[in-house]
């Protein structure tokens, strides 16, 4: 079996790369071994460049078999292909500030970014409303603070109820950061153990080719 | 004040020997493979529920592993470990797994390697036929654009569980609402603290802290993996005995634990 197969070899680029990015950050290092972390990271840009093309091109390749098969909502297909293909041919051909580029962006993909972030109110309320119903102890605890939150933060909140804000800025300072610094350390930890897990080889998900060489091996 | 000790970068010292203890401990034990007691975690085993729920209804299933914008973080090593879970048990049953990819310039890398743990489940479980690339498209490099054709897909195919881990930010809760809306089962997980608030009003179930970033270990059953899980939890009391006595410390104005901690 090559060895560019074998699950060793990823442990070892893992391993080899992670103590590369690693030594850097915790140790005063030569310039060269900066540069060569410098190096890994330009690595990943370059990397993540061509694959927005392969990501581009499937994006394409989907959506001419939507209009060739004139599946529903084909129109729609023409639209993101025409505006996606005068992005990018503007974009490379004439450059970013341009100011037909810039139309581009200013009437097409800013308002339809700000026109669904706007819609998030209107599902947040509905799954506010669902969370909020009072039906246990914890639940109606959860519903009282949500009040209290509610009265500080809307606008004729702390005129129609004053003594809503210190309550309200106690919950938030007090509870609620409490309950994050608890979710900020399980989360520093767990991503510790993650990487400790990937560079032992324990956690090789993330190269899908070990498992497939697996149960080739046992075939 | 803070301790420097050369050659450590000053600042990285607390840091340096917390990573080199976790890493000990679970050198430690994934050699002698001691498995922890591990609780259920509901949210992931609400996975296989959701997968039966679709074989049940006929319905296809669709997972995400969000939107990685700081390119395969610990997040979205999570979300990619639950999407080939999930991948797999679709596999198994016969069902149509949906992943719309996308959300960020990063995502693309995600992408590919996202389709392929998914077709390597599928041909592991002998279904290579079944495995249709077109069913994890790339939506867009934009979080709401992405989004919006994420639930786009979900009003025409209506599946039966929508499995949401990863990387998430604001359009977690659009994306889980329309879930609801069109009686997905919705199971989702993020590390994006702002975020774990919302998900846990819009979803039926929410992965929290790190039982997403320990979800890998968790569902392979691997003693070595599993055994990991036990460094965190030592790195857990390590750190209340830390916050405890720097409390104390502090009390008696004594700053050793914060210059430690600094250092």
């Amino acid at each position: 079996m090559s060895i560019l197969r074998r699950k060793e070899f990823f442990v070892v680029l893992i391993v080899l790369i992670s103590v590369f990015l690693y030594i850097p950050y915790f140790f005063e290092v030569p310039q060269a071994m900066t540069n060569l972390e410098n190096w890994f990271m330009d690595t990943i840009v370059i990397i993540a460049a061509f694959a927005v093309w392969v990501g581009f091109i499937t994006a394409t390749r989907r959506e001419v078999v939507r209009i060739q098969r004139r599946r529903k909502g084909w129109f729609y297909a023409v639209v993101i292909l025409v505006l996606s293909w005068a992005m990018v041919v503007i974009g490379l051909g004439i450059g970013k500030t341009n100011v037909i580029f810039e139309f581009l962006q200013w009437a097409f993909v800013i308002p339809g970014d700000a026109t669904i972030y706007a819609i998030l109110v209107f599902y947040l309320t509905s799954a506010g409303a669902r969370a909020f119903r009072v039906n246990s102890l914890e639940s109606a605890l959860l519903t009282f603070g949500a009040l209290f939150i509610l009265l500080k933060q809307a606008p004729l909140g702390e005129v129609l109820a004053p003594w809503a804000g210190p309550v309200a800025i106690y919950l938030q300072d007090t509870i609620a950061m409490a309950a994050t610094r608890v979710f900020s350390v399980s989360l520093a930890i767990g991503s510790v153990v993650l990487a400790i897990r990937l560079m032992l080889g324990q956690e090789m998900a993330l190269v899908g080719l070990v498992r497939r060489v697996a149960s080739r091996e046992e075939e | 004040m803070v301790l420097h000790i050369s050659p450590i970068v000053e600042g990285k010292l607390s840091g340096l020997i917390f990573f080199l203890v976790a890493l000990a401990l679970t050198a430690y034990y994934v050699r002698n493979k001691k498995v922890p007691y591990i609780r259920r975690v509901p949210a992931i085993d609400a996975i296989e529920e959701g997968v039966g729920r679709a074989t049940e209804l006929g319905k296809p299933v669709i997972a995400s592993p969000g939107m990685s914008p700081s390119g395969i973080g610990a997040s979205t090593v999570a979300g990619l470990s639950i999407l080939s879970y999930t991948a797999k048990l679709c596999a198994r049953n016969d069902l149509r797994l949906l992943a719309p990819m996308g959300g960020s310039a990063e995502s693309y890398t995600t992408m590919e390697l996202a389709r392929d743990l998914v077709e390597t489940q599928y041909k592991l479980e002998g279904k290579e036929a079944a495995f249709n690339i077109d069913d994890m498209p790339f939506f867009s490099g934009r979080q709401f654009a992405w989004a919006s054709a994420y639930c786009g897909m979900m009003l025409r195919e209506k599946p039966a569980t929508n499995i949401m881990v990863g990387v998430q930010y604001a359009s977690a809760v659009y994306i889980s609402e329309v879930g609801h809306e069109v009686g997905a089962m919705v199971i989702s997980g993020t590390t994006y603290l702002s975020n774990i608030a919302c998900l846990a009003a819009s979803s039926d179930y929410v992965m929290i802290g790190e039982e997403m970033l320990a979800a890998g270990a968790y569902l392979s059953r691997d003693p070595g993996q599993l055994a990991t899980i036990r460094t965190q939890d030592i790195m857990k009391m390590v750190l209340i005995g830390i916050l405890v006595l720097g409390v104390i410390t502090l009390s008696f104005a004594n700053e050793a634990v914060i210059t430690f901690l600094s250092s």
